[in-house]
């Protein structure tokens, strides 16, 4: 620890620390634009100068580690002087148009130069004049102009996100950012640029010329959009959400955010949006249709009585809303049938559950079946985070394609699809078999043994084992597909004496918020749900921001599920895919129009505020569910008397007992005939999640990836083509690219893509290409 | 001025006074005694037949807005919402959007001032660094609906007829004279006594 004395104030901080940092710990303001503590020192800009004794000139604060017994004066004459000096230099060429500069307001070169800046330059030359508002993506515009070089979002690609797509170009007075070769930024983390330009040189395309900074509301939220839930601050202006921007916790989130989460927030406004309640096929109004879901919900309990209604919720909603719908369906309907729609089979028991603090101290962090970079975005920047501290982080992707990628570089294992499971049993027994847990894990395996596209050899499945065994902070992200990883996960945890952590990469978003608010997310139940109401045994059924055909892995099955009820209500933000499968469909309000607490993958709870209110007739969930106890002439009070955040320490939901270790079974390989095609589910935050104009752009047009061989064998071209594919359970055309991560003989499609619904022919499932015009006439 | 100086005046023993009493109201009676006289018909009368007649009013008249333009005729106003922050009366609505002309980024795609809020304070050309807003003479505002016929779009603040009639009127700068503007800054209508 070292001390020093910051304008005659003594603090005593870690070495290594800077002098910014160490004034910033005393709430001592020191400006700068280069320096970020994510990106570390530069000392590019010099706007940062203080004075230090017994030092003949001016220092930088950003670039000086405290020394011993060091006294800094952050004022001063000589301070000020040297700080207009920076400034005016600054200035020379700048176009000085804060009038029309989305930044203007909230500009560091503009509160710099009222702070330090001289009220008139002395430079008479002409400027001189560069790129101005030349878009360098679909999202962001640069005026290069305004720019101050100080490489901030030059260096956060290239040596942050490890991306390198922008560059500076030119020398001199010239030197200008740019893209490299020219080329549109396409990072999934290009929009974090613009939070970290102190001026307005990158700029959201979407939210231009919106609104000025002081007319407008924050408020803090969460991103509804993965079960990372990124903290974020939500801008709108006259009841619209016009921006998302990160919302750093300091000492705990830097604020990234990926381009899912800053750019598709106009969800609430795209043209599909349920403004109006729809009875059987046509508008009605809102009261209508209360009365008439009332008098259904009457008549099935007089007929039938509670167990023969049901409720499907998504798993997006908070988890207040999440308790209102519990407390309704147990006290108001007096049903225990309440299910979350989900696409995967997997639990995660909370006690296995690991924190973002993990990734920070891993050693070894092991993909199961998803590339964090699709599904979850800024967890592939926190595990890029770690690796930039410690360049000895072992990474290891396990799956049915090879998940690592450049920017973070590991070892992949590529298997057979479904296969993880078995394939982990099986590299533990390799290296612990007298273990009884793994005896206990590998009793059904039987003569399994792992195929692998690519060659390993046993040495290497074996290494992975003692790796897996013996790592110091061992963090695995879990796709949630197959549900025996869960044994594996427990046996892995019961083995080892260091900490194993598993972070969930499946949805839905508050999956944990609805396990907290005492709805049983386990797949089971929804299977049970699936049944009983294919069956008969359900008359009613309210599906709460769900749906099941576009969710449930089966689709045919859950056809025949919602054909079999009575009468089916849908409450959304949205029409559910085959909405004459729907009797009612009323809408609801979503993300930034209610308040309430999400949980993320970590089990963290946040809160996210409404900032406006829902548009035409959607109204929130709990207003529905009064007003229907209403028809039941029953009381159903609304007031929050639940607090998620009681009997829990802190924002982390208390973790309970682990179950048992069960065998994992050996998994069937099912036949394949020359030249067919395994598929693969996967999870995808821009190609599969709700609609957005302004994403639009950039969600690829091709979302299905198969392998060069294949591609080139069905004649499917650059950029991509049109698939035709034929499974036991009927026929689909999906959009396909190359991408070379994938072997021969599979194609992963993300879940949720309009069209192209994977569910139809089954995850895992073995297809045919089979020409369009077949499809099109089935 | 200390308190203990000051004098004081017993106002009860002046009002005694007749003396005083007499002269003040003889005074107040002249005055209006010369405008009797100044106003018989043929001399300068203060009385118009408005509205056929008009006064002109002062070059510093806070009247309706006008917005001001380019030679080209596009606005000058760069949608900076300055007015509109500035504006206590919260009745100055602005859109923003881009235009293809190189040497302009953003332009006002909407600009309206419900008149039937705006307490004609001027705040709003004050704060305008363009110049873009500036007040006319015209007064005469009555309208049979204040629901649609005092929202002012960017149309009514520019084309108006009455905009020119009257002519421009308060702005911070008014020494110097508007530059490029199609708004006359002296008056040609019905001038009469200018009372600057
Ligand atoms: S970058 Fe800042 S100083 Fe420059 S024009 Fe924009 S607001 Fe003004
Ligand atoms: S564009 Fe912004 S962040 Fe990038 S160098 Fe210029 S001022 Fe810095
Ligand atoms: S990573 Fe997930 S939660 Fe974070 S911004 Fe992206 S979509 Fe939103
Ligand atoms: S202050 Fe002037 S330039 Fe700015 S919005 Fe108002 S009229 Fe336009
Ligand atoms: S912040 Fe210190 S030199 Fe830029």
């Amino acid at each position: 620890m070292i001390r020093l004395t910051i304008d005659d104030r003594e603090i005593t901080v870690p070495e290594g620390t800077m002098v910014v940092d160490a004034a910033q710990e005393l709430g001592i303001d020191v400006p700068i634009y280069c320096y970020h503590q994510a990106l570390g020192p530069l000392g590019a800009c010099r706007i940062c100068l203080v004075q230090v004794e017994k030092m003949p000139k001016l220092v930088t604060a950003c670039t000086t580690a405290v020394q011993e017994g060091m006294v800094v004066h952050t004022r001063g004459s000589a301070v000020d002087k040297g700080r207009q000096g920076v400034l005016e230099f600054l200035l020379i060429n700048h176009p000085l148009d804060c009038p029309v500069c989305d930044k203007g307001g909230e500009c560091f070169l503009q509160d710099y130069t009222f702070q330090y800046g001289s009220a008139a330059g002395r430079y008479d030359e002409p400027k001189i004049h560069k790129l101005k508002d030349a878009a360098i993506n679909e999202f962001i515009i640069i005026d290069q102009e305004r720019c101050v070089l100080c490489q901030r979002c030059v260096r956060f690609m290239g040596e942050y996100v490890g991306e390198e797509q922008l560059l500076l170009e030119g020398r001199g007075v010239e030197t200008v950012v740019s893209t490299v070769s020219h080329q549109p930024m396409d990072s999934q983390f290009s929009g974090n640029v613009i939070d970290l330009c102190p001026v307005g040189a990158l700029l959201s395309i979407p939210y231009r010329y919106k609104a000025r900074p002081w007319n407008l509301e924050r408020a803090e939220s969460v991103c509804p959009h993965c079960p990372v839930a990124c903290t974020t601050s939500v801008t709108s202006r006259e009841g619209h959400v016009i921006r998302v921007e990160g919302r750093p916790i300091p000492g705990h989130d830097w604020g990234w955010l990926c381009d899912r989460g800053r750019f598709g927030y106009d969800f609430g406004y795209v043209e599909d949006r349920l403004l109006n309640a729809w009875l059987d096929g046509e508008i009605t109004s809102a009261a209508e249709s209360t009365r008439t879901i009332g008098s259904w919900l009457n008549d099935t309990l007089e007929q039938h009585g509670g167990d023969s209604v049901a409720f499907l919720v998504g798993g997006q909603q908070t988890m207040e809303e999440a308790y209102q719908i519990r407390r309704f369906a147990d006290e108001v309907v007096g049903t225990s049938k309440v299910a979350v729609s989900r696409s995967v089979k997997g639990y995660l028991p909370l006690g296995l559950n690991g924190t973002f603090e993990d990734l920070d101290r891993a050693d070894t962090i092991v993909y199961l079946g998803q590339d964090p970079y699709d599904a979850v975005p800024v967890v592939h920047l926190k595990v890029r985070d770690r690796y930039r501290d410690n360049p000895g982080l072992k990474v290891i992707g396990i799956g049915a394609y090879d998940l690592t990628r450049s920017t973070v570089p590991g070892d992949a294992f590529v298997l057979e699809p479904g296969e993880e499971a078995a394939f982990l049993a099986y590299t533990l027994a390799k290296v612990a078999a007298s273990n009884p847990i793994i005896a206990r894990l590998g009793e059904e395996l039987g003569d399994f043994s792992p195929t692998f596209k690519g060659a390993k050899s046993e040495q290497e499945v074996e290494t992975l084992g003692r790796q897996l065994l013996e790592s110091e902070h061992l963090v695995l992200l879990w796709d949630g597909k197959d549900p025996h990883m869960e044994s594996v996960l427990l046996a892995l945890r019961g083995l080892r004496e260091d900490v194993t952590a598993v972070l969930p990469t499946f949805g839905p978003a508050n999956w944990r918020g609805f396990e907290r608010a005492g709805i049983a997310v386990d797949y089971d139940r929804l299977e049970a749900f699936v049944e009983e109401a294919i069956q008969g045994k359900i008359h009613l059924l309210f599906s709460i921001g769900a749906d099941l055909l576009r969710d449930y892995p089966d689709r045919e099955r859950a056809k025949a599920a919602l054909a079999a009820i009575d009468r089916v209500v849908s409450v959304g933000l949205f029409f559910p895919e085959q909405r004459e499968l729907y009797h009612a469909v009323i809408p609801g309000a979503g993300w930034s129009e209610v308040d309430g607490t999400y949980t993320n993958m970590e089990g963290r709870m946040q809160v996210a505020k409404a900032t406006v209110q829902p548009p035409g007739q959607s109204r929130p969930v709990r207003t529905y569910l009064g007003s229907w106890a209403h028809a039941l002439k029953k009381s159903f009070v609304l007031e929050p008397e639940w607090d998620p955040f009681d009997h829990n320490a802190g924002d982390l939901i208390a973790k309970d007992a682990l179950p048992e270790v069960q065998s994992v079974p050996k998994p069937a390989r099912p036949a394949m005939k020359d030249g067919a095609l395994r598929l693969v589910g996967t999870a995808l935050v821009m190609e599969g999640g709700m609609p957005s104009e302004i994403l639009q752009p950039r969600i690829p047009k091709y979302p299905g990836r198969i392998s060069l061989a294949d591609a080139s064998r069905l004649g499917i071209g650059e950029p991509g083509g049109e698939l035709g594919l034929r499974g036991q359970q009927g026929m689909i055309s999906v959009m396909v690219a190359v991408d070379e991560r994938i072997p021969q003989g599979v194609l992963v499609l993300p879940y949720g893509v309009v069209g192209s619904p994977l569910n139809q022919l089954g995850d895992g499932a073995v297809v045919e290409a089979v020409s369009l015009e077949e499809v099109s006439l089935r | 001025m200390d308190k203990k100086d000051s004098q004081v005046v017993d106002v009860s023993a002046q009002a005694m006074n007749i003396g005083t009493g007499v002269t003040g109201m003889a005074a107040g009676f002249a005055v209006t005694l010369k405008n009797m006289v100044r106003s018989v018909p043929g001399r300068n009368t203060v009385t118009i037949q408005y509205p056929e007649q008009r006064k002109p009013y002062s070059r510093r008249f806070r009247g309706v807005h006008a917005l001001t333009l380019r030679p080209n005729g596009q606005l000058k106003c760069t949608a900076c919402f300055l007015c509109a922050t500035a504006c206590p009366a919260e009745c100055i609505t602005i859109e923003a959007s881009s235009v293809t002309d190189d040497a302009i980024e953003k332009v006002a795609s909407r600009y309206e001032i419900d008149l039937s809020r705006c307490i004609f304070c001027g705040f709003c050309v004050d704060a305008c660094p363009e110049e873009a807003i500036v007040m006319t003479r015209e007064y005469d505002l009555a309208t049979h609906n204040r629901v649609d016929e005092l929202q002012y779009d960017i149309s009514a603040l520019t084309r108006r007829e009455e905009i020119q009639a009257y002519g421009a009127g308060y702005r911070p700068h008014m020494q110097y004279p508007l530059v490029e503007s199609y708004l006359p800054t002296e008056i040609s209508a019905k001038p009469q006594d200018d009372i600057d």
